[in-house]
Order: C-alpha cells, then structure tokens, then sequence
C-alpha cells in the first residue's frame, strides 16, 4: 500500500521538521488532466517542500484498474493525502490555492 | 408466418427486456440492448428501482451478470432497500450482481478538471472480469454537479457513451431531474440526444393517493407505445400497467355463464358470455351484491373457482346477507371453491388494487370474479387514473377467459343520466341497471338490461324479488307507459284479470250477436234463393205452356190439311217437305 518505505529523513535544515508527506496520485494514463495532475502537484511539492519531506506513489489506473475499484476512486485524477487528516482532492490541481490549504503546505506562504 | 417468426426473433435479439411486468409490454421487448438507455424523472418517482429490477432479472432471468454503479446511495443503502421486494440481492451479489459505490467522499475537495476516464477503465476490468452484460449508472447527475460546467458535463458524457459504446453493455444510466417541465432542462436534452432510450418516470399526489407513471419519451430503430402508463411501486417492483393486448389470440367465446337468476338468464337468451364483462349499476341497496351472490354461486356451483371481492364487507358479513336471500357460499368457501376478498380502501391506489387482483388471479385462477364494488376500487387517484383502470381490469380479466361482474354505485335512477365515473359502461359487454321504483308508498327494485353485446335481451324493465326462498324477477306490467311493481303490480294484476273476464264475456256476447246476424244473413239469402227459384219455375212453366201451345198449333194445321186434300196425305207430304215445318212432327204423327 504505502510504496517503498521512505529513504528520506526529515528535517535536514533547521527548519522545523514535518512527517513525511505522503501523497498517492491516481491517474488515467496520459490523459490531459493526469498529466497536468502530475505537473502541478510536482512543482507545488518541489516549491514548498523539500525532497525529502515528500513522498508520492503514482496509480495509473489504465494499468492497474481494480486498484482502483478496489479503493473506490470515482474520476480521475484524484490525489489522496494519507498522512492524517486524510484529504481527498480531484481535479488536475490547476487551483493552486486550494491544492496548497489542503495540503496544509500555505501556512509558510507569506 | 416465417419472415414474421424470425423478425421476432430479430426483435428480441435488439432488445433486453426488463422484466418489469408491461413495460416490455410496451417497448415490444425491452431496452435496446448493448445500447444506452436513460431513465429520468423527479425525486422518488423509482428510477433507483427501475434500473436494479433491470438489473436483477438480467441477472437471475437472462442470465446476464451486471453493474450497479451507485453515485447516489451507497450499495449497503440500496441492497437494504431492495430486500423489501424479495430479490435476494445477497444471494446474486456473489458472482451475478456487483455493486460499485461511487460516492465521493465527504469533504472531497476540487481543484481543477478531472474526468471519468479512470472509473470507466476500472469498470472495463470489472465488466472483463464477471463478463457483464447489463450496467446502470445511478444516477449521473450527482455526478455532474461536480463537474460544475456545463462543457465539462457534455464532455463526460461523450466518454460515457461512448465507452458503454465500446463495450456494448446494455446501459441504463438515470438522471434526477426537476419535477416542472422537466424535458425543458439543458441538461437533460443533452442527455437525451446521446440516450437511444427515454423513458420518463413521474410520481405526484393525487387527492392524497399516490401516481406513479412510465412513459418511453424516445426510442431510436424501434417502435414503442407512446403513451403515460400507470405504474406502481408492488411487493415485486415496479409493475406498469399497459393496456393488455389481447387482440390477436382472444377468441371470443359463444359459450353463456348463469347469471344465478333463471329468469334473468334467460332475458339475456342464456346468461352473460363467457369471458365477457358485466357492470352492475345502481343505488345503494338495490340488491347489486346479490347478484354478485347469484353469480358466483352459480358458479361453484358447475364446479368452477370463483373470486369474489368486496369493498364495503367482510366475507363473514357477505355470507351471512346472502344467505339472508337464500345464496348459499360457505359450502363452496369451504370446499375452496370460493375466495371472498375484504379489502380496505384506503390510502391505495387504483393501480395497486389491480396490481393485487393480478396476484389473487394467479393464486386462485378463477373462472368467475365478482368485484363489489368497483367504484370504490378506482375512486383512489382521479378520473384518468380510474378510466385506464377500467380498461386494463378488462383486460386482465378478458385476456384470460374470466367473466367479470363489476357492480358500480350509482345515486339515480336512470342510468342514461348518470355519467358512470369510471365510463366502464362504455367498456363493458352487458350493463345491467338496477334502481327503486317509489310509487304508492312502496320502493320496489327495478332491472333494466341497459346493453348486452352479441345478445338478443328484454328492453323490458323488470321487478326484481329477493326472499328467502331466493331471487327472481317477475313478468312486467305496463300500464300508460309505466311499469308497475309491488302493491300495484298484484292490484294491476287483479284489475287485469277482472277486465279479461269481462272482456270474454263481452267476446262471447259479440259472437252470438255475430252468429244470429249470419243465421239472418244467411234466411235473407235463402229467401232470396228462394224467391229466384220461383221465378225460375215460373220461367220454365211459362216455356212449356208456350212449346205446349205451338204443338197444338201443329197439329191443327195437319187436320186442316189432311181434310182439304182427302185421300192422298203420303204424297202430299212428300211434296210439301221443303216448306213443311215439322217433318218430324209428321213422322211422329205416323
């Protein structure tokens, strides 16, 4: 479930060291809206996040459908936040700031 | 009949039928198969229910595993809810039946566009895997209010469609929508445009009774009835209820049902029709129960199973009262021969009554059903709901040989006056009036035959006698146009018989009159006869005296000549022959 158990550790700086963020994206192959997903959810992590502090498993749900079922995702793409409080967003995460508060990643903006 | 054969066969093929009691009925076999079909209607008018029955005889009928995909209740929700109806999901869910909840979650954030993409490729390996043949999309338009936009809403469902395309599933994908005009929305002529099916569901209140309706709005390649059924929501599921067509098998049969009472038996040379329908009018008390009685008693009586049912008694009250007039219905209740059927009225629809007198048919199959009386059956839910209901109770009854006797409450006298509100007297095939007659402090019970189809009947107005002894009706008497009963029947009776007695003797009177007229015709004639044969022998006599006189003549002349010629009279006569006149008279003379 949980992919790869990390091999990052948090809190390299003395910044103020989160959990690990863990986010599971599913998407549709290479459908418009996965890809953009995909895009916008790496550079989102990327700006706000470092390296470690995140970890993402992707579900193309081409590839792996009763994953899917199984897990009962409606649409696509849909990202999962699992790490408590979970968080369920879809949508190709073009809203930044939505994405971001739910995230809970724009308490350091500003 | 082979080309006919096989386009059925085509036909059937085109179509996957629901199993919703005349809904198929209706569509000529169902939904088009491998096709999308789209089920719309308000809040609780049972589109959830019409797809899941879909679904469920597909699945244990037909033998075609299906999808639920519920984005509206969630499927624990749904399979509590169809439990009521005796499906069993459970038992299906196994390998026939697969329920995909498709509830967002709660708190479900959206940012930015998505699409169903996954989802349908999910249920791809979902369909490969059970090798589905039926799916429902419940409903779409949960889902569609996420999307938020109308391009995006016309974009997804392309990719419904078209994927339901691609696996040539038989779709049914339901829409809630506004209960006022609701073919007017955007929306949903969209979703139309894509459906190849329409079917339109509505559920409204009426004079506190609850309408259900069916109607196919669309149906591409494919003929179907256009019209609003009713429908109701039964113990089994949605049942529309068409028309039953009949037509094609029907025979009608020349073969007559007693109607229990002789005499009207044979007013109606020989009794109703088998198979046909029969109402029974009248005001309260008119003894329209008791030929209800009369009827099925008769009945039970050849031997066959009979079903009555009653509105306004229990069957303890119904034997009782008809036993009263000497109809006896607790052997034939015992022996099973009969069922009565109490019903409530109240807080049901007209359509649910039949959808009961369905079940009760198929569980007691009775030749004979007596309903007491049908107005109070259909006097739940409007005049449309009641016409159709009229209708199709014919029909259910017609298609299936039984001979139906309906009794309707009516307030007047006159059954031309009054409007039978179910207008089932323009559908029935005998119409029987019954009505009180006041007149000299008396009410007596009148019948009138008002029609009977394919029948020779009395038009006569009869007085109907219930005792204990048993029902009849006796002769009529008109008098100044009227039709006479009870105290003035018998006094009518008794002036009758006193005007035909001094009517005989009158007729006796007149014939002596008569004879001794003809005796005196007849003397003036022979006097007549007489007087002519006088005259005739006068005539006679006068001819002989005239003959008598020229002999004499004659003779006096030979003398005369005989004396002149003296001696030689052979010679002379010679002579003279040519001129003589009576040769003979001379030769005689020799």
């Amino acid at each position: 479930m949980s992919a790869r158990p990390s091999d990052k550790r948090p809190g390299q700086d003395g910044s103020p060291p989160p959990d690990v963020l863990q986010l599971r994206l599913y998407v549709a192959g290479r459908s418009p809206n996965s890809v953009r997903a995909l895009t916008n959810l790496r550079t989102m992590c990327g700006e706000w996040l470092a390296d470690d502090d995140w970890q993402l498993e992707v579900v193309d749900v081409f590839q792996d459908p009763m994953r899917a079922v199984e897990d009962k995702i409606l649409v696509t793409p849909t990202l999962l936040k699992l790490t408590p409080p979970v968080v369920q967003i879809v949508g190709d995460l073009s809203q930044r700031e939505t994405v971001l508060a739910a995230l809970d990643l724009a308490r350091s903006e500003k | 009949m082979g080309g006919q054969g096989e386009e059925n066969i085509d036909q059937r093929q085109a179509k996957a039928p629901t199993g919703i009691q005349g809904f198929d009925q209706s569509t000529g076999g169902g939904l088009p198969r491998g096709r999308t079909s789209l089920i719309v209607g308000g809040p609780g008018s049972g589109k959830t229910v019409f797809a899941l029955q879909t679904l469920v005889h597909g699945a244990r009928r037909w033998g075609e595993p299906a999808i639920f995909v519920a984005f509206e209740e969630n499927s624990r929700q749904i399979v509590a809810n169809a439990a009521s109806f005796g499906w069993d999901l459970p038992a299906l869910e196994r390998d026939n039946l697969f329920f995909l909840d498709a509830r967002m979650a709660l708190g479900t954030i959206t940012a930015g566009r998505f699409d169903l993409a996954g989802m349908l490729a999910s249920l791809g390996a979902k369909v490969d895997e059970m090798g589905a043949r039926r799916i429902v999309f419940d409903s779409i338009d949960v889902l569609l209010l996420l999307l938020d936009d109308p391009v995006l809403e016309r974009q997804e469902i392309y990719r419904v469609h078209d994927w339901l395309s691609e696996t040539g599933l038989t779709g049914l994908v339901t829409a809630r929508i506004g209960t006022v005009d609701p073919l007017q929305s955007e929306r949903y002529g969209f979703m139309q445009y894509m459906a190849d099916c329409v079917v339109l569901l509505t559920h409204r209140l009426e004079e506190r009774v609850s309408l259900r309706t069916v109607r196919t709005v669309k149906y591409r390649g494919s003929s179907f009835v256009e019209n609003e059924f009713p429908a109701v929501i039964g113990p089994a599921g949605i049942e529309v209820g068409i028309v039953e067509q009949f037509e094609p098998t029907y025979q009608a049969s020349t073969e007559r049902v007693s109607t229990g009472i002789k005499r009207l038996d044979h007013m109606l040379s020989g009794g109703y029709y088998r198979g046909s329908s029969v109402l029974v009018s009248g005001a309260p008390g008119t003894a329209k129960s008791t030929l209800c009685g009369t009827f099925v008693e008769a009945a039970c009586q050849r031997g066959e199973r009979a079903l009555y049912i009653s509105f306004d008694e229990s069957a303890s009250e119904i034997i009782r009262n008809l036993a009263s007039v000497n109809i006896q219905l607790e052997p034939h209740v015992e022996s099973g021969l009969l069922q009565i059927c109490a019903v409530r009225t109240e807080a049901r629809s007209a359509d649910q009554h039949l959808l009961q007198l369905r079940t009760l048919i198929a569980e007691h199959k009775p030749r004979c059903i007596a309903i007491d009386p049908l107005s109070a059956m259909v006097k739940a839910g409007g005049d449309v709901a009641a016409m159709s209901m009229a209708e199709r109770l014919l029909a259910l009854t017609k298609s299936r040989g039984i001979t139906l006797l309906l009794t309707s409450l009516l307030a007047g006298d006159s059954p031309e006056m009054e409007e039978t509100p179910l207008a089932i007297s323009t559908t029935a095939d005998t119409w029987i009036h019954l009505s009180y007659v006041v007149r000299a402090g008396e009410r007596n019970r009148a019948l009138t035959i008002v029609k009977s189809r394919g029948t020779a009947h009395s038009n006569q107005v009869r007085e109907l006698l219930l005792s204990d002894e048993g029902t009849t009706l006796t002769d009529v008497y008109a008098a100044g146009g009227e039709v006479l009963m009870g105290t003035l029947r018998w006094e009518k009776e008794e002036e009758e018989r006193a005007a035909r007695a001094e009517e005989k003797a009158h007729l006796r009177r007149k014939k002596k009159e008569l004879a001794l007229a003809e005796a005196k015709a007849k003397a003036r004639i022979q006097a007549i006869q007489h007087e002519i044969e006088a005259l005739r022998y006068e005539a006679d006599r006068l001819n002989r005296e005239d003959e008598a006189l020229e002999a004499r003549r004659d003779e006096t002349e030979q003398d005369i000549r005989r004396v002149r010629q003296g001696g030689l009279p052979t010679l002379d006569v010679d002579q003279e022959r040519p001129d003589s006149d009576p040769p003979l008279a001379d030769n005689g003379g020799r």
